[in-house]
C-alpha cells in the first residue's frame, strides 16, 4: 500500500513544513523531482518560515534547485532574445504560450518552474514565413519519417519541433490553441484575436487573463500528458489566484469566457481537480462537477508520481487517457488510419537494442 | 557503522526494502534493488563507508532493479531510477553496478549545483588538492587510480565539486578503469582488489577499484585547489610539462564542465578564482611513474 505523501499533504496545506520529520522531508523533495516540481516546491519551502533552520543537507538541495531555476531563468530570457530577433522582419505578433509567457509577463506561476520548449503562436497564413524566419536564425526540425510530417502538416495544430543547430533549444510553433480536429469545438481565433501585447512595442504578445488559464485547462484536460498534470494544475490554481486576487470578478469573467468558447466543462473539470489537490478557493458555482470516469482516471494520473506515494492504478489511467486522448484528437477515420499505422510500424520495426 | 560492520541479511533486507542509507562523503544515498548481484558488489566496493540500514534522511533515493516485473526472472536486466523514473536505457544485470556509478554521476550532474561541477579527478597530496582534468579517453582515470595506489588521498575519480569558498568537496567513490587500464593496474600492483567486471558495455570492459580505506575515512574533509593538470597519455611519448596560462586553463575547464552556463555569474567568478589559485599545467607522459613524479615535485614546487 503506498504512504502517505508529504508532497500532496504540503500542497493541499495540511501539514506545515516545521512538522514533516525528516525522512519525510526527503521524500517530499524526491515527489517533487519525480513530478516535475523541484524548482516550484523549493522555492516554496525557502520562502516557508524556518527555512533556515533545516538540516544543512536540505539547505544544499535548496540552493541547488534555486540556482538551476536561476540559471534556467536567464535561459528563457536569452532565449527569448533569440527568437524575438529571428522573427523581427515578419512584423506579426507572435503569441507566447504557456511557460514562456508565464516568465515574460512576470507572473507569480513562472517561479521555479521549468519548462523543456518554447510554444509560439502565429496566424496560419503566417506560418511559413514564421519556419522560414526560424530556419535562418539556425531552428530546424528533426528528421521524421513522412507519416509523422503529415501528421502534423495536415491534422496538428502546430509544425513539428524545431530545434537549434547550436544550442539545442527547441520551439514549438503552433497556428491554433488546440488540435483542429479535437471532437471538442474549441473557438481558438477567439481566444487568438484577443492577445494582448506584452512590453512596449516588441513582437510578443499573450493571451489575455482568462484565456491564460482556459489554454492551460485545455492543454491538460485535451491532452494524455497528465503524468505532469500536478505540475499543470498547481499552474491553473496559480493563475486563478493571481487573475482573482487583482480583481474579484476574475471567476464570472472566466467561466463566461469559457462558455463562449466552448470549453465550459473542460474548466469546471480542471478546477474540481486543481482545487481538489490545491484547495483552490473556488465560488459554489464554479464547484457542481459530475465525477465521471475520466475525472476519477485523471485524479489518479495527476497525482504524485513517486514510487512511495503513487495511487494504486496510475499506470492503468494513464494508458486509458492515452486511450482518450487518441479518441478526442482523431475523429472517425483518422483514428482509425492512425492506429492502423502506428501498429504496423510497432510490427515491422525491431526491438530497439539495449545499451 | 560502515557497511561492513552489517551482515550481508542485514543489508540485504534493508536493500529491498528501501531502508538502506549509503553516506558517499556529504552525499546520503537511498540505495534500493532487488538484484543480489548488485547488492554483492555494492557491499565489496562500499564497503568502508559509513551506512545505517533503518531509514531516514536521504538526498537522493535510487533504485537498481529490472524495468519491468518479468525481467527480474527472464532475459534479466537493470534500470537506474532517481526518484523513480529511469533517465536511460536498460543494462544487462552484470552491469549493474556500473550502471549505478554512472547514474550517480548523472545525479550529481543535474542535482547538485550549489557545486561548481567539472568533469576532473580529484587527488591531493600535502594538503595540496590537484585537479586532473581531461576529456575521456587521456587517462585521467588511470593516472587517479596510480595516485591513489600510491599514497595520495582519492577525492574523485570523475567529477570536481567545487563550493562557493573555493574549496574541493571530497566524493571519493569507486575507480572505474576501463579495457587496457584495468591490465595496467592490475600489473602494478597485483594486490589491488576489484570488483566484478561488467564486460561488453558500450564503453568496452569495466572495472571498480574501490578507494581507498583512508580516502574514504576523511570523506568530509574538503580540500584545498592549487594545481591544475590536464593529462594526456601518448603510447612512447617523452615526458612533457608545459604551463597552461590561467585564460586558457578556464577555456579547457569550462569545455568540461557540467553545470558552468547554469551558474551564470557565479561560476563565471568562481572559475576565475579557481584558475587565480590553481596554477595549470599541461603533462603528456607514456610511463605512469614519471608522470607521478612529475606531479609530486610541482606539488613540492608549487602546492
Amino acid at each position: 500500500m503506498a504512504k502517505s505523501s508529504p508532497l500532496l499533504r504540503l500542497l493541499a496545506g495540511n501539514i506545515a513544513v516545521n512538522r514533516l520529520d525528516a525522512e519525510d522531508f526527503s521524500l517530499l523533495l524526491s515527489e517533487a523531482r519525480a513530478c516535475g516540481l523541484l524548482g516550484r516546491v523549493t522555492q516554496m519551502l525557502t520562502r516557508s518560515p524556518g527555512a533556515d533552520l533545516l538540516a544543512p543537507h536540505l539547505q544544499d538541495q535548496l540552493l541547488s534547485a534555486s540556482v538551476y531555476s536561476n540559471g534556467f531563468r536567464q535561459d528563457v530570457w536569452r532565449e527569448l532574445a533569440h527568437i524575438e530577433q529571428a522573427l523581427a522582419a515578419l512584423k506579426t505578433p507572435v503569441i507566447l504560450l504557456k511557460g514562456a509567457s508565464y516568465v515574460l509577463s512576470g507572473l507569480p506561476v513562472a517561479d521555479g518552474r521549468v519548462f523543456s520548449d518554447i510554444d509560439i503562436l502565429v496566424t496560419k497564413n503566417q506560418m511559413a514565413s514564421a519556419e522560414a524566419a526560424l530556419m535562418l536564425g539556425g531552428w530546424v526540425t528533426g528528421k521524421l519519417d513522412a507519416y509523422d510530417q503529415r501528421y502534423y502538416r495536415q491534422w496538428s495544430h502546430e509544425i513539428p519541433p524545431m530545434t537549434h543547430i547550436h544550442r539545442g533549444t527547441t520551439v514549438d510553433l503552433h497556428h491554433s490553441l488546440v488540435m483542429p480536429t479535437c471532437r471538442v469545438q474549441v473557438d481558438s481565433s477567439r481566444m487568438i484575436s484577443g492577445a494582448v501585447p506584452v512590453g512596449n512595442g516588441g513582437v510578443w504578445w499573450r493571451l489575455k487573463d482568462e484565456d491564460m488559464v482556459l489554454h492551460a485547462a485545455s492543454h491538460l484536460m485535451l491532452n494524455s500528458e497528465f503524468h505532469r498534470g500536478l505540475r499543470d494544475l498547481w499552474d491553473i490554481d496559480l493563475l486563478y489566484r493571481h487573475f482573482t486576487s487583482l480583481s474579484a470578478d476574475f471567476p464570472a469573467r472566466l467561466i463566461a469566457r469559457a462558455r463562449d468558447v466552448g470549453l465550459e466543462s473542460t474548466l469546471t473539470q480542471v478546477l474540481w481537480l486543481a482545487s481538489m489537490f490545491f484547495r483552490t478557493p473556488l465560488p459554489a458555482y464554479l464547484l457542481a462537477v459530475k465525477k465521471s470516469l475520466f475525472l476519477r482516471l485523471a485524479a489518479r494520473a495527476a497525482s504524485t508520481r513517486h514510487p512511495e506515494t503513487r495511487p494504486r492504478g496510475q499506470s492503468w489511467a494513464d494508458s486509458a487517457l492515452m486511450l482518450r486522448e487518441m479518441y478526442l484528437r482523431l475523429p472517425g477515420k483518422l483514428l482509425l488510419v492512425h492506429l492502423l499505422h502506428k501498429m504496423s510500424v510497432a510490427f515491422s520495426t525491431p526491438e530497439k537494442a539495449s545499451v | 557503522m560502515n557497511l561492513e560492520n552489517f551482515t550481508a541479511s542485514e543489508v540485504s533486507s534493508a536493500v529491498q526494502g528501501g531502508e538502506l542509507r549509503l553516506h558517499i562523503g556529504r552525499f546520503i544515498l537511498k540505495i534500493s534493488s532487488v538484484l543480489p548481484e548488485f547488492e554483492r558488489a555494492l557491499r565489496q566496493l562500499y564497503a568502508h563507508y559509513p551506512a545505517s540500514v533503518t531509514g531516514g534522511a536521504y538526498d537522493y533515493d535510487i533504485d537498481v532493479s529490472p524495468p519491468s516485473f518479468f525481467r527480474r526472472w527472464v532475459r534479466r536486466n537493470s534500470s537506474f531510477h532517481l526518484s523513480g523514473e529511469a533517465p536511460f536505457l536498460p543494462m544487462e544485470v552484470g552491469h549493474a553496478h556500473a550502471l549505478f556509478e554512472w547514474g550517480l554521476n548523472w545525479t550529481l550532474g543535474s542535482y547538485a549545483h550549489n557545486f561548481l561541477i567539472l568533469h576532473s579527478a580529484v587527488v591531493e597530496l600535502h594538503e595540496c588538492g590537484v585537479l586532473l582534468a581531461a576529456s575521456s579517453g587521456s587517462g585521467k582515470s588511470t593516472l587517479a587510480a596510480e595516485l591513489a595506489l600510491q599514497g595520495w588521498r582519492l577525492l574523485s575519480d570523475e567529477l570536481a565539486l567545487i563550493d562557493r569558498d573555493l574549496r574541493l568537496i571530497p566524493c571519493a567513490r569507486p575507480i572505474s578503469l576501463k579495457n587496457q587500464s584495468i591490465e595496467v593496474i592490475r600489473t602494478r600492483h597485483p594486490t589491488a582488489d576489484f570488483g566484478p567486471f561488467a564486460r561488453d558495455t558500450h564503453k568496452g570492459t569495466i572495472a571498480h577499484l574501490p578507494a581507498p580505506k583512508s580516502s574514504v575515512a576523511r570523506n568530509r574533509e574538503t580540500a584545498v585547489p592549487r594545481l591544475i593538470i590536464f593529462p594526456k597519455w601518448t603510447a612512447d611519448a617523452v615526458l612533457r610539462l608545459e604551463p597552461v596560462g590561467s585564460g586558457q586553463a578556464a577555456l579547457r575547464l569550462i569545455d568540461q564542465s557540467f553545470n558552468y552556463p547554469l551558474l551564470g555569474r557565479q561560476g563565471f567568478e568562481r572559475m576565475a578564482d579557481l584558475v587565480d589559485a590553481a596554477e595549470a599545467w599541461e603533462l603528456e607522459y607514456s610511463s605512469l611513474d614519471d608522470a607521478r613524479k612529475t606531479i609530486e615535485q610541482l606539488v613540492r614546487e608549487h602546492g
